[in-house]
């Protein structure tokens, strides 16, 4: 026989409305192992606080993003959006499923080259691409997306020296319904100014247009915004086509799908409210069904989503540190892992779960990290089993943004670790060290 | 070599061999006087028969004057008649004129020379039949063999022999049979008023039995049958003709053989089904060509259609019915396939799947599987609800095109009103020409793909193959080359992207490779061109050696490659037989070389014999692709092992300039090729 569960004991205020302790029971699984590994021996393994990603869910992820648009369109490419999370093993999984990359830097770039991915499949992103980086990046036929007519006319001055002529696309932005336009990026498309690009980019002939590109925006939970843009570049190809004679490589609509966290601001939780892959699909190919073409030179639709792949694969595994009583009643918890290494718990309320079987009645609770910062808040108040210190608990779907936007504050960044299939896992990212910090850092010999 | 050897053969009569010569000469002028197609001169047909008549003057008349110029005359008419039965015969029935335009002339000039009184020259009788010191069958068939050439000697009939086992083992095997049938019906003459007519007849079934055993029929035990039965037939037509010949005094010659030859093709050609014996469908070789190229052709691309099929949509797609099926592929319907979508978990639907739209695959599109005339729609079937199949237009809409004659292929139970083309239109592979639905005998959404022989609705189906496409196995991927798809299978079409690894795919492209030899390098240029008949060629420069390739949106693919074994092109063949043109890890592909070309001279001579009796002479190879950074690497090895390792190993690596090197490791051989760029050489210079 089992030992029974210890419960710690709990003092309820008597609350009207709520007719006996068991109306407030969540519906709460413990999540004691991930992908057949559990989270007990991985912490035993690696320490705490510890980000874990499974393989599987990553795969499975990208190959349903993948087969869905493979129903629907004939030439479909996805480009790993490399800021999302740019460790080399989660790149690999990717690259390894046939995915480009998308970079916005040349850091990013330097990373990818460094895993050894074909100059040529590769898409440059951003805002700031320096002529010294063009230098570089055109030559060995990466595919720029251009941002504004100086960068333009960068490339096309290095195209000139270099006696090349790059493929280039040309970034757009757009006012599509239920999305606040993201006007900074690119050239203004209903203004005329994307033409007016595109007619410069054609008169200049120093470049090849080979893509039009455009991104909505972040966290889009409507597909219906996708159909608009799409079909906005459709016909953008269509009037290139006509106009022009340019049969385009790509048309590139970016990332921006929701994953299934909840947004801070959001009414219904993400696993709810957040759209499958098969709606953003129909939506982009209902979209893309504008096109004017022989089905031979159908422009290959790029996507370059990264959280909608990765959020889901992420987990954070963290320990209670203490338990306190707030001045409201309510139950605060410390945990080891603070907003320092969970970044996006400014914007979301992250799902969280015991990695333990609980018992003993849920009140609400806010988690706290382990800084001395007021803002050190990584999950508002949630109705939470009652935790000792020592218990673990996991914060899902934290696979996007994290291991890239974390802080270097006051703590270490914690160690990274991959479940693999058959049991497997697996470091991708040790524990950071106090030589990892200090390395870079000099002391003037004055002092 | 073997043509050499035929002249020595016919030297032995100095004389003959002169005027063989200089008919074929004077056949030669004729052509190119009268401009006759130089692309038939150089097919030798004109000039074989006026040699034939030559060497039947100089057998036949004296060295006088009058003698030569009927034998002119003759030559002349020859190559005149040779045009016109070329013509003739090609056009009306598409069979080759053979050697009736020599026997026609040869007739007329043993008439005429009766009438016109020349001399009958000394040759016949006294140097024409020689005897080596044998057994009388071997004699008799070395005499045979020597006849061809219209000296029955049995000197000329050795040489003759070893020219046509350097041509062809099977040929001489064929000669053999051919020849045990006409020694056999030697034995029943009867009246024999002339003792040439054992040899007569020796020379017919071997010509006979060649022909049909090995060179224009794929060697075979059927084939060889039908060349022993055809024997019987030409046994029939040569005594036949005896007493009728002997009226009119003429030789029989190789009459009977012609007469044999056409009727059998002729009559081969009205079966309903080409095989057993299967008939020579292509550019015809030497029995050994004839063999290798059909079985590899077969091993690599089936037996069934010349056309390639695609499947029928977009994205994955799992198979729910096959061939001979649970439900309603059966009978004479049996060849069809039923495809649903289904995720992850194996469902085919989402929620409740009680309406058509919570199926994955309601309303995708549906394409063309292969370049065709839509030949008929229906489109205005509405979808049934799931479980309540619509048995009044079983087909429900549908879309039938027309591909070649008595092939047609169908989709069917497409969406109502979703069909977007009409009948009449020319349709490309891979065009959308409806969206999937449940029209019709459907209980749920699904796509029925069949082929059929006749555009009636419901018309019985005809063996149904998809062509180049994935297989997703529990193994990873694999390409199809051919599939008929079972119930389970998960298909797909190749996802090619936009990178094409730089294989040769337009005309002028250039591909140099430094060849490793014994002792050091030598360079080779590859250029691709497209030959007249509008072929993809890729042809060595150095060597006489070209490749047949072609390269189409997802696929490439050498289809054969001829010539100087030395050339490279002969490594491409084996290390890139078929390139995916998709970059995913893991795929796989099986093709087949011909295994001769893999083995030492010996060995091959020897397999030449017994191949025709042997399943399979086809080298079957697994091919797997790897990349690596820029680096992507094409390994094969042969299923066949040899002592614990692959009988033959190839590796093609590809760099960010495209192909950078070739290998190819059999037995104890290890040949390799690599990528010169031209620039980087002129830099180093």
């Amino acid at each position: 026989m089992t030992k029974p569960l210890y419960e710690r004991p709990t003092l309820v205020r008597h609350q009207m409305g709520m007719m006996n302790k068991f109306g407030r029971a969540q519906a709460m699984q413990p999540l004691e192992s991930i992908d057949g590994v559990s989270v007990d021996e991985l912490v035993k393994t690696y320490g705490s606080p510890l980000f874990v990603f499974s393989e599987a869910d990553l795969v499975a992820r990208y190959r349903e993003l993948h087969d869905l648009l493979a129903l629907r369109y004939r030439k479909i490419r996805i480009a790993w959006s490399y800021k999302t999370n740019y460790l080399d093993a989660i790149c690999k999984v990717f690259h390894r499923e046939g995915a480009y990359a998308e970079v916005v830097s040349e850091f990013e770039y330097d990373k990818a080259m460094r895993m050894g991915i074909d100059p040529t499949h590769v898409h440059f992103n951003g805002p700031l691409k320096s002529e010294a980086t063009l230098e570089r990046v055109l030559p060995a036929g990466t595919v720029i997306h251009i941002d504004h007519f100086d960068e333009m006319a960068a490339a096309e001055r290095v195209a000139e020296r270099q006696g090349i002529r790059p493929k280039v696309a040309v970034r757009v932005n757009m006012a599509v319904e239920s999305v606040p336009p993201w006007s900074r990026f690119g050239f203004n498309l209903e203004s005329g100014q994307a033409m007016e690009a595109i007619r410069r980019l054609i008169a200049g002939d120093k470049l090849e247009l080979a893509g039009v590109h455009c991104h909505l925006g972040t966290f889009i939970t409507d597909p219906a915004a996708y159909k608009q843009a799409a079909a906005k570049l459709a016909h953008l190809a269509n009037t290139l086509r006509s106009e022009h004679g340019v049969l385009l490589e790509f048309i590139d609509v970016g990332g921006g799908f929701a994953s299934h966290n909840t947004l801070k601001a959001q009414y219904l939780p993400g696993e709810q409210a957040t759209p499958s892959f098969s709606r953003y699909v129909e939506a982009l190919t209902e979209g893309l069904s504008q096109l004017d073409c022989d089905p031979r030179d159908l422009p290959t639709l790029v996507l370059e989503n990264g959280r909608a792949l990765v959020d889901d694969a992420g987990y954070l595994v963290s320990t209670v540190v203490a338990n306190k009583r707030l001045r409201d009643g309510r139950r605060g918890l410390v945990v080891d892992a603070g907003v320092n290494t969970l970044f996006t718990s400014f914007w979301y309320n992250h799902d969280v779960v015991s990695a333990q079987p609980f018992r003993g009645i849920p009140e609400p609770t806010v988690i706290y990290g382990p800084l001395c910062m007021n803002i050190d808040v990584v999950r508002d108040t949630l109705v939470f089993p009652a935790m000792s210190v020592g218990d673990r608990l996991v914060l899902k779907n934290v696979g996007a943004y994290n291991v890239t936007q974390w802080m270097q504050f006051i703590t270490y960044r914690p160690a990274v670790v991959m479940v693999g299939r058959d049991g497997k896992h697996g470091l991708i990212r040790r524990r950071e060290q106090l030589e990892d910090i200090v390395g870079p850092e000099e002391v003037p010999d004055w002092l | 070599m073997v043509g050499a050897l035929v002249i020595l053969g016919t030297a032995i009569v100095p004389r003959v061999a002169l005027y063989g010569l200089l008919a074929t000469l004077l056949a030669f002028g004729v052509t190119r006087v009268f401009r006759l197609s130089e692309d038939l001169t150089a097919t030798g047909l004109f000039g074989y028969n006026a040699l034939l008549v030559g060497l039947g003057a100089g057998l036949l008349f004296g060295p006088t004057f009058d003698a030569q110029v009927l034998t002119v005359v003759g030559v002349v008419t020859a190559v005149f008649m040779t045009a016109a039965l070329y013509s003739a015969l090609g056009a009306t029935f598409n069979l080759p004129p053979l050697t009736l335009p020599f026997l026609f002339v040869f007739y007329l000039v043993i008439g005429a020379a009766r009438i016109l009184d020349v001399p009958l020259g000394p040759l016949l009788a006294e140097q024409a039949m020689f005897a080596l010191d044998l057994p009388r069958p071997l004699n008799l068939f070395l005499q045979s063999l020597g006849a061809l050439f219209f000296l029955p000697r049995a000197d000329v009939g050795v040489v003759v022999l070893f020219a046509l086992l350097v041509h062809s083992r099977i040929a001489v095997l064929l000669a053999v049979f051919g020849f045990a049938m006409a020694y056999l019906l030697e034995g029943r003459l009867l009246l024999v008023m002339d003792g040439t007519l054992p040899m007569v007849l020796g020379y017919n079934f071997v010509l006979t039995a060649i022909a049909l055993g090995g060179v224009w029929f794929i060697p075979s035990p059927s084939s060889m049958l039908l060349a022993v039965g055809a024997s019987l037939v030409c046994g029939l037509a040569a005594i036949g003709l005896v007493p009728l010949m002997t009226i009119q005094a003429l030789p029989l010659l190789i009459l009977p053989f012609n007469l044999t030859l056409i009727l059998v093709m002729y009559a081969m050609r009205q079966r309903t089904k080409d095989g057993r014996p299967k008939a020579v469908d292509f550019a015809i070789g030497t029995p050994e060509q004839n063999l290798n190229y059909f079985r590899t052709r077969v091993a690599r691309f089936g037996a069934r259609y010349v056309l390639r099929f695609r499947a029928p949509f977009l994205g994955r797609w799992v198979c729910t019915q096959g061939v001979d099926g649970k439900h309603t592929h059966r009978n004479q319907w049996r060849y069809a396939f039923d495809f649903e979508v289904q995720d992850a978990a194996g469902r085919t639907f989402r929620g409740e799947g009680t309406r058509p739209q919570d199926y994955f695959c309601y309303r995708l599109p549906v394409l063309a599987a292969a370049d065709g005339t839509v030949s008929r729609i229906i489109d205005d079937v509405e979808d049934s609800p799931i479980g309540q199949p619509n048995l009044q237009h079983n087909w429900g809409n549908l879309v039938l095109l027309y591909h070649a004659p008595g092939l047609y292929s169908l989709v069917c139970h497409l969406s109502r009103g979703s069909i977007k083309v009409r009948e009449g239109q020319f349709v490309r592979r891979g065009d959308v020409v409806g969206l999937c639905g449940s029209s019709g005998r459907s209980p749920v959404p699904h796509l029925h793909f069949q082929f059929q022989g006749t555009p009636t609705i419901g018309a019985p189906t005809l063996e149904t193959e998809l062509h180049d496409v994935v297989l997703e196995t529990e193994s990873g991927p694999r390409v199809a080359s051919t599939l008929v798809a079972g119930e389970g299978d998960i298909v797909r079409n190749l996802e090619p992207t936009d990178a094409r690894l730089g294989l040769p795919a337009a005309e002028n492209e250039s591909f140099v490779f430094e060849v490793e030899t014994d002792g050091g390098t030598r360079i080779e240029t590859l250029v691709t061109e497209i030959d007249l008949l509008g072929a993809r060629v890729i042809r060595s420069s150095e060597r006489t050696a070209h490749a047949y390739y072609d390269q189409v949106a997802d696929l490439f693919r050498i289809y054969d490659t001829v010539g100087d074994r030395l050339s490279v092109v002969h490594l491409l063949q084996a290390a890139l037989p078929t390139v995916p043109l998709e970059t995913g890890e893991g795929l796989r592909w099986t093709d087949h070389l011909q295994l001769r070309y893999f083995l030492p001279l010996p060995a091959q001579l020897l397999l030449d014999f017994v191949s025709p009796f042997v399943k399979n002479t086809a080298l079957e190879m697994e091919y797997s692709v790897t990349h690596e950074a820029e680096r992507t690497t094409i390994q094969g090895r042969s299923t066949r092992q040899h002592s614990g390792q692959p009988y033959v190993q190839t590796r093609a690596t590809f760099d960010a300039k495209g192909l950078s090197c070739v290998e190819v490791h059999s037995g104890s051989r290890h040949r390799v090729a690599r990528r010169a760029h031209p620039e980087a050489t002129d830099a180093a210079a």
